[in-house]
Parts: C-alpha cells; structure tokens; sequence
C-alpha cells in the first residue's frame, strides 16, 4: 500500500513538475536548432539572390525597354514556440525589447521576400515591393502557441536584354 | 540606373538580435528581475502582516472575518455515546477559554457531518471538528483538548490575519508573474484552505500544551491524537517535508519530551 503511494506521488512530480520543465528545455533546444539552420538558408539564399533587388520604388527604368512584367507573392507562416512565449512573457512584465519575437518575425519577412524572388528569378527588379503580416491560429483568447503570416508582393520587372 | 549587388553583412541582422543568440542570458536575466520582484511583494505582504497582528484588535478581526462563515453540513449527534462526547468537547472549551492567554472571543464548536478526522479554526472564533474525529476521540478529555488547545493557539496568534494578507500578496505574486485574466478573486472557500506555515503549527502545537499544563497541570492521554494520526496517515514519511502539518510522530516525540521535562 505504502509503495502505491510512492509511486502515485512519484507520478504527479513526473506529471507536473518534471514534465513541463522538461518540455521547456525540449522547446528551447528544437527552437533554437529549426531557427539556426533557417537562418543559414536565409543567408545562403539572399546571397544567392543579391543580383536581384526587391525595392519600394514604384517606376521602372524609363531607357529600358520591359520585356516582361507580373505579380510575385512570396508567403510564408511561422509558428512561434513555448520557450519563445514563456520569454516574452516574461519580458512584458518589465519592458523591453522581445528579442525572441524580433528574430521569429524577422526570419519570416526575409523568407517571404525570398520566396517572393524564388517565384521569378529571371527578373532584373522588383519594384513596388509591399509586405503584410497577420497573426493566425490564436485558439481562444490568450491560450493558443499562435502563428504569424508575413506576405511580400511586388512587381517583378524582366527588360530586354540590351543589343 | 545601375544596380551593384552588395552583401549587407552585419546590417541585415540588425532587427534580428542575432537570432537566438543571447537567450541563455535573458532567461537568467528575466528569471532573477522577477525573483526579485516576487521576494520584494512577498516581504510587502510579510511586514503588512505584522503591522496588521499589532493593529488589528482580536475583536475587530473576528467581527471582520467573522462574516465569511462558509457552509458546512452540520451534524447533531443523536446517540447517547455521541452527545456525551459532544458535551465533553464544549465542556473542555469552556475550561480552556477561560485561561488568560487566550484571546477574548466568542468562541463556538461547530459539528461537521464528515467521517475524516479533522478540525479547524474559522476566523470568527469558531471552532469546526467532524464527526470521524469526535469518534476517533472517544472519550479521551486530554486528545480532545489538546485539539481545541491547537486551535485556540491559530486564533491566539493571529494565524488568520497573517493567512489571509499572505494569501492577498500570493495572489499579487501571481497576478506579476503570469499576469492578465482573473482579477483578485478571494471566496470563502479560499479562506478556509489557507494553510500555516509549518511554524505556524509547531507554535500552535506549543500553544495547546501550555494550555494542558495549565489547565490540566498534564498533557498524559495527548499521545493518543498523534497515534491515531500515525496509524491512519497514509503519506509516506519523506513527503512530509512538502507538508505544512508536523509529522505525527515527531509531534509525538515533541509532546513526549516536554512532558518528560515537567517531571
């Protein structure tokens, strides 16, 4: 009976204390792995398409000829995490920066615009380069992990190629 | 217009912070800035409770608490065997309450139709035992007032007044560290699961056994409480470094010793 007990209380310790602090290690260390390796990508890839620029600028070279001119869409949703969340909980009982928020939206636009360019590499330029983000997959009010949607859109200019 | 290509180094990381670099030391950072906060609102709430002990009469606090009587299924006993015993419990009070140390209240018994042994102190000068104690108790007039001994010891030293500003300034705590939601919300039933502090119940324990000498000018028979807990406790030993009450046999060695020392 008294080794019934033992474990019952073992079990509840596993439960509710071991358990959560367990998968908040596990969260930082996946987090932290899956947003090193994405950043790699991400610089790789602006690397690989430095020689394309995507700009506000809304008029295209006017001693070119265009050859080709289309909508580019680049999307991309990313999902934030408990060790990012229980940080910026954390945060916003003093102020300040939320470094963890900074890097996970900052990953998302610079994904969106390369995705953006992805879409058409072949072209010189894109202009009129617009970006919007909205947050998703808030379950209920304040519980959900939530998501945040960036999206970056342009007009993607090829010119003729100069004789 | 023409375009060079140029890598923008440091500068694309500049919204970034550098990714998840640096987290070890906000965490730390974080976790101490709040540890610090907690313990500043706990020592608040520590030094109000005692300003409040001395402000605070005993009969402004009973009247104050008084009025958060919560519901309880009252027992009449109705055997011969149990009303005797009753009539003991209220005879013994009468005895103990008269002592000049104990706090100038109203003091009532209440029956509660519940077979676990127990007993509490409710703010107001009641005094709450369930039936599995009354019978527990049999007709043991030492066990019986060491029990109304301990309670009267948590009015005796304000244990509710300390409790319930202490609960106030966990519930601050809270509210700073997971924030949002709720509000201070406080029921009766709250109230009533207000735990002491192990210290809180050595000195009510202390209490109780100076009533015995006192009134008695003995504690022999209190064993037999401790006994009974022991037997029925079904915690394991060890875990009772998370509970607020002293284990039943240490609380047993205790009454032992100090009776040992009156000889």
């Amino acid at each position: 009976m008294e080794d019934l007990d033992v474990i019952i209380f073992l079990f509840y310790i596993a439960l509710f204390i071991v358990g959560p602090i367990a998968l908040f290690f596990a969260a930082w260390f996946i987090g932290s792995q899956i947003e090193k390796r994405h950043y790699q990508s991400i610089h790789k890839r602006e690397h690989d398409f430095a020689r394309l620029p995507a700009i506000p600028t809304r008029t295209p070279d006017a001693d070119r000829q265009i050859a080709e001119s289309r909508l580019v869409l680049g999307t991309v949703v990313i999902s934030n995490d408990p060790f990012k969340k229980f940080l910026a909980r954390l945060r916003m009982i003093f102020g300040g920066r939320l470094r963890t928020y900074e890097s996970l939206l900052d990953r998302a636009r610079r994904e969106a615009v390369l995705r953006m360019k992805e879409s058409f590499p072949d072209a010189d330029v894109i202009l009129n380069l617009r970006m919007e983000t909205s947050g998703i997959a808030r379950t209920r009010r304040d519980g959900g992990m939530g998501a945040v949607e960036v999206v970056a859109f342009g007009t993607a200019i090829r010119y003729e190629t100069q004789p | 217009m023409k375009f060079e290509p140029r890598d923008l180094g440091a500068a694309a990381e500049a919204s970034s912070s550098g990714g998840g670099k640096g987290m070890r030391r906000e965490l730390v950072v974080l976790m101490t800035f709040l540890l610090l906060t907690l313990l500043l609102v706990w020592g608040v709430f520590d030094g109000l409770s005692r300003i409040a002990v001395r402000a605070v009469t005993p009969e402004i606090e009973s009247e104050w608490l008084g009025v958060l009587m919560p519901q309880f299924d009252e027992w009449e006993p109705s055997g011969e065997e149990d009303t005797r015993r009753v009539e003991m419990i209220r005879g013994i009070t009468r005895k103990l309450t008269s002592h000049p140390d104990v706090p100038a209240m109203k003091f009532r018994i209440i029956m509660i139709d519940d077979p676990d042994p127990n007993a509490f102190a409710i703010p107001g000068g009641v005094i709450g035992m369930t039936r599995g104690l009354v019978e527990a108790l049999e007709d043991n007039e030492i066990a019986a007032a060491f029990v109304i001994g301990h309670e009267l010891g948590h009015f005796a030293h304000r244990d509710h007044l300390r409790g319930l500003i202490r609960e106030l300034g966990a519930l601050a705590a809270l509210q700073i560290a997971f924030g949002g939601g709720g509000g201070l919300v406080f029921t009766v039933n709250d109230l009533m699961q207000l735990s002491y502090s192990r210290r809180q119940e050595e000195a009510a324990d202390a209490y109780a056994l100076r009533l015995l000498h006192d009134s008695y000018g003995h504690a022999d028979g209190a064993e037999k409480l401790f006994e009974l807990f022991a037997k029925s406790n079904s915690i394991p030993g060890w875990a009772h470094m998370f509970s607020t009450h002293p284990n039943p046999a240490e609380r047993l060695h205790r009454l032992r010793e100090s009776s040992a020392s009156d000889r």
